[in-house]
């Protein structure tokens, strides 16, 4: 599903799916570093409310948007009937180029992975679970050449960073390759 | 070349029991005695025993595998490029790939010692 930014303005973003929904959110600046409301919701007012799988659609092209955008507000999702909620993470690792990458709240870091490929901040929480745990920032790899971010929980199975559920090695969130040409 | 002793990351379980074998999605993990210890092995590990290999999808794979629950580390060794090697005290060997070509999730497996602990190849 492709997701495109289709207007900004101020702090409000309204936001084409790609899929005819329009996904309309803003920024709420708070002691964090920021925190979105997200509302799903059909562009006319008159129409109705979406149901659930539409807003689930409209979560994950925003999912996708912030990944392959670089729009990162915040790491952790909750998604309601009617209304989703992105709260903002406390820290970010900046790249040089790229987009920067959320660390679970409360995580220790940066450590070494032993194979010295790799750094890791652990012990945190995030995700509409509160599962995830820690997050792996990887070198480059013949696959991954700009390297790659895995989050993982407390049992160091790969999650979902949204939701914190394990993924399998399927999911395109097992491995988020990093591209600095999508730098923001 | 295998790792030094110094530096085998899978030493922890070394006389070791396996305490459980878990199915995560489409990988393994294994966990062993030593506390919080735990490879997961995303390249899906390879059982010998008594000169029978049970590979993926074989018939008493998974039974080969749960196997081995209970059964303890005799060595366990880092062959870098090659494979983990895990031998355990009733004959059985357990391999995990860490050739390129078998790498399925771009990782082929991962071992953690505890919080902060942990190697990747």
């Amino acid at each position: 599903m492709e997701a495109v930014a289709d207007s900004m303005d101020g702090d409000f973003v309204s936001m084409e799916t790609g899929t005819g929904i329009h996904v309309d959110w803003e920024p709420i600046r708070g002691p964090q570093l920021a925190s979105v409301l997200l509302r799903g919701g059909p562009a006319e007012p008159e129409k109705p409310a979406p149901d659930a799988g539409v807003l689930e659609r409209a979560l994950y092209a925003l999912q996708v948007l912030l990944w392959s955008n670089s729009v990162m507000p915040g790491v952790s999702i909750v998604a309601a009937p009617e209304v989703l909620t992105v709260q903002a993470g406390t820290t970010f690792i900046g790249q040089a180029s790229g987009p920067s990458i959320p660390v679970p709240n409360g995580a220790a870091g940066p450590m070494a992975v032993e194979s010295g490929r790799g750094i890791m901040f652990v012990g945190g929480s995030a995700g509409a679970s509160g599962r995830v745990w820690g997050v792996r920032v990887m070198d480059a790899t013949d696959r991954y050449p700009h390297g790659y971010v895995t989050y993982f929980n407390n049992g160091n199975q790969t999650v979902n960073p949204f939701t914190g559920l394990p993924i399998p090695r399927s999911d395109p969130l097992w491995h988020i390759p990093l591209n600095p040409s999508t730098a923001p | 070349m295998t790792t030094s002793a110094a530096n085998n990351a899978l030493a922890p379980i070394v006389g070791r029991r396996l305490t459980a074998v878990v199915f995560v999605m489409d990988y393994v993990q294994m966990q062993f005695e030593a506390p919080d210890t735990v490879l997961t092995a995303i390249t899906l590990p390879k059982v010998t025993l008594s000169q029978h290999q049970f590979v993926e999808g074989a018939f008493g794979y998974r039974d080969a595998l749960c196997g081995l629950i209970g059964k303890s580390v005799r060595n366990a060794s880092v062959v870098e490029g090659v494979e983990l090697r895990i031998e355990l005290d009733n004959g059985a060997v357990l391999t995990v790939s860490l050739n390129s070509d078998d790498a399925r999730g771009g990782e082929a497996a991962t071992f953690s010692a505890g919080p902060g602990e942990l190697a990747v190849w």
